[in-house]
């Protein structure tokens, strides 16, 4: 087996050694350098749905804003977690999400981020969409019990009654992953309450 | 339903049953039967080895497919931006208006369905309705009217 | 017929001019999807019909062509050799056509164009749309008819190729694109021949090449027409590009919503693969390359390179969200070079006229020239 090469990159000007094909996030966790997350699961292939990993990178004078959870390391990258751009992101990002969620890991989040302002009308999905259900019973389970459906604004995620009857009662390992925690409270471990396929596609048809 | 099944085997054929091909597989099915009956995304999951929240997931991202019956005349309004600043929102009032229908909606005896769609590369012509594969260009509400009447 | 070197393909192209007579009248119509909105078929029927009951069909011959660009004022109709155009021709005015212009020498004023001091103009190339223009990718739309590849190798079609394969290594292709300084012509300017560099280089013997022809921005039909009225050049120029990058498969990925593009690309495909100009053993230069037709189904954002990469897979057409260029690990992680309709549209004529010619025409920075899709209220895209 090909023995994976060193790589050297510095984390808020501490110099951190990664192992080639690392991500950003991996190599800050493996030195103990904190990055908030909502939708990174070490078992999951990492997703970059929610973009509150995202950091400073810098180079040559210039910077750039990136995803750490899937940006892989490379020898002298200049990173940095907690920049004044990077927080002005994460702020917009929880923002937008609380507009979504009330959960308390946001909440959490918002509190230490500073926010106050909530300028985003609610719109009750108690979801933000990070995927981690779906990708955990998609890789770990291999039942696709649940997915995504719509696309942009109307995503949303469902329950698929023909394999979640046969699977989910005996299953629910995605509730402890929901950061919201609308999969335990909205669900009777086969679909959601008020949002099964059809209920998708009837909101589909009203006027845009 | 038979029909649509023994169609769809047909069309899995076509493609050699290459998972790859799935989204060509179901405009195949979405041209034929108007939409995308479940039993026979049922089918396309077992024979290709897909997960149905997959396909799903692809039916419902696409502006293309319909997981509800749709009308046998498809009449598309443009509210592209060039068609929009020509005056679409006026030429889709006017649809809405002959039709009885808003868009996204099938008559109830699915004769028609009403869409939009984003900019079909035609903009001198804008606004253009499309009505079964036909454009028509700036049409007058006359025009609108007879169009639709010839429909049957 | 099967061509199997470049001699067949001489011979063809002579067998096909000698079969023309270019002194004779020749209606072009266009027949665009545009064109094709405001009836131009109906136009085209009425001129089959007239002329065969004037008994002018053994002297004058008709071509729906691709689109020509003007397209606000179509159907339009261009009389050949004398280059008279015509502008939203109806049915009703063909007869006139006929017994005015083909039978007699005049013109039918009101058909022409008039510019702004009430002037006729006659020919096509002095319209003020045209005028300045120097058409080198589009100009032969008007020229030939889509479905009829006979037409594009009377215009000397596929010689572009015919020097790639039998003159030329890969490298020496590789070297004229990046000298000609050739940037993507959808919308991200990046220089064509470092991409395809890169592709060539990534490990991996299973290389791909894509055209993207996803155009999606209100307004812009650049790719439409290109596609739809001349899809050799396109073509072409894909194979000269797989044989540089070392790919032996092609994808196009189409939105559905060009319908017409989607059939004038299938005929094309299907008649090149008659001739060996696709397929195994093209001209008998010992390269394959096949090529895959992808229909998109409405999405946006299945445009961008990676989305439409995941697409082709028959995935949902997102985006990637790692940060791996797609020349590296495209489909099925596959180095894959995509590119523009119009980019590939350059290349055949770069690999005939040479870099030093390419690079002659445009900015010091941006070489070459670019379609644009005005109207009215113009849109489009600048390359500055």
């Amino acid at each position: 087996m090909k023995k994976l090469q060193k790589v050297t990159l510095t984390i808020n000007d501490r110099e951190v050694t990664a192992k080639e094909g690392m991500t950003i996030l991996e190599a800050a966790r493996d030195a103990g350098i904190y990055i908030p997350t909502l939708c990174y699961h070490e078992k999951l292939a990492p997703y970059g749905a929610c973009r509150i990993c995202t950091v400073e990178l810098s180079r040559n004078g210039r910077s750039r804003l990136v995803t750490s959870c899937v940006y892989t390391v490379e020898n002298g990258l200049i990173v940095k977690t907690e920049s004044p751009k990077v927080i002005k992101v994460r702020k917009l990002l929880l923002e937008l999400m609380l507009a979504s969620s009330p959960a308390k890991a946001i909440q959490d989040l918002a509190r230490q981020y500073g926010i106050e302002k909530r300028r985003f009308e609610a719109d009750k999905t108690n979801c933000i969409l990070c995927g981690l259900c779906v990708r955990y019973c998609s890789e770990i389970k291999q039942a696709n019990a649940i997915g995504f459906v719509g696309r942009g604004t109307e995503r949303r995620v469902v329950f698929h009654p023909e394999i979640a009857s046969t699977v989910c009662a005996s299953c629910r390992e995605c509730f402890s992953l929901c950061p919201t925690g609308k999969l335990p409270s909205e669900t009777d471990g086969v679909c959601f309450d008020d949002l099964t396929l059809d209920d998708f596609l009837k909101t589909q048809q009203s006027p845009a | 339903m038979t029909k649509n099944l023994s169609n769809v085997n047909q069309i899995i054929a076509k493609y050699q049953g290459d998972q790859s091909a799935l989204i060509q597989m179901l405009l195949e099915i979405q041209r034929e039967n108007r939409w995308l009956p479940k039993p026979v995304l049922a089918r396309l999951s077992q024979k290709l080895g897909i997960p149905i929240s997959q396909i799903y997931h692809i039916a419902t991202f696409y502006k293309a497919f319909s997981l509800i019956p749709q009308g046998r005349h498809t009449v598309s309004v443009c509210l592209g931006t060039a068609c929009h600043v020509r005056g679409a929102p006026r030429l889709l009032d006017r649809v809405t208006d002959t039709l009885k229908l808003n868009p996204g909606e099938t008559s109830v005896d699915y004769k028609f369905t009403l869409k939009t769609v984003n900019c079909l590369g035609c903009c001198a012509l804008g606004p253009v309705m499309v009505v079964d594969g036909e454009y028509y260009g700036k049409p007058s509400a006359k025009e609108i009217e007879k169009v639709i009447a010839n429909c049957d | 017929m099967r061509l199997k070197s470049p001699a067949d393909l001489q011979e063809k192209r002579q067998q096909i001019i000698s079969l023309r007579d270019s002194s004779r009248h020749c209606v072009t119509i266009c027949s665009g999807t545009a064109c094709h909105a405001y009836a131009s078929e109906k136009t085209a029927l009425a001129f089959v019909e007239e002329i065969k009951s004037s008994g002018l069909k053994d002297n004058v011959d008709i071509r729906r062509t691709g689109c020509h660009g003007f397209c606000e004022r179509g159907p339009i109709v261009v009389i050949f050799p004398e280059e008279i155009c015509y502008l939203g021709v109806k049915p009703e005015d063909v007869s006139e056509i006929v017994s005015t212009t083909l039978m007699g020498k005049g013109l039918v004023d009101r058909l022409l164009y008039k510019d702004s001091n009430g002037e006729k103009v006659v020919h096509e190339g002095d319209i003020p749309f045209y005028k300045n223009q120097t058409r080198i990718v589009f100009g032969n739309n008007r020229l030939i008819d889509p479905k009829n590849i006979d037409d594009y190798i009377a215009l000397g079609g596929y010689d572009a190729l015919t020097k790639a394969l039998f003159e030329m290594s890969p490298d020496d292709v590789m070297e004229m694109v990046k000298r000609a300084n050739l940037r993507g012509r959808g919308g991200g300017g990046f220089p064509a021949g470092m991409k395809w560099e890169t592709t060539r280089n990534a490990p991996g013997k299973t290389k791909y090449v894509i055209v993207n022809a996803d155009e999606g921005d209100p307004g812009a039909y650049m790719d439409r027409s290109l596609l739809e009225g001349n899809p050799h050049s396109v073509l072409e120029g894909l194979i000269i590009g797989a044989y540089a990058i070392g790919s032996h498969k092609g994808y196009v990925y189409v939105r559905q919503e060009y319908p017409l593009a989607i059939e004038n690309l299938s005929i094309a495909l299907n008649q090149a693969g008659e001739y060996g100009l696709l397929g195994k053993n093209i001209l008998g230069s010992r390269f394959n390359f096949d090529v895959t037709v992808h229909r998109g189904a409405g999405a946006f954002v299945s445009g961008e390179s990676s989305a439409l990469m995941n697409a082709i897979e028959g995935k949902v057409g997102e985006p990637r969200p790692k940060y791996t260029r797609t020349a590296v690990s495209g489909i099925g992680d596959k180095p894959s070079n995509l590119n523009n309709v119009e980019t590939w549209a350059n290349v055949p004529l770069i690999i005939s006229r040479g870099a030093d010619w390419f690079a002659s025409i445009g900015t010091e920075g941006s070489k070459g020239t670019k379609i644009f899709s005005p109207d009215r209220w113009t849109v489009g895209r600048v390359h500055t």
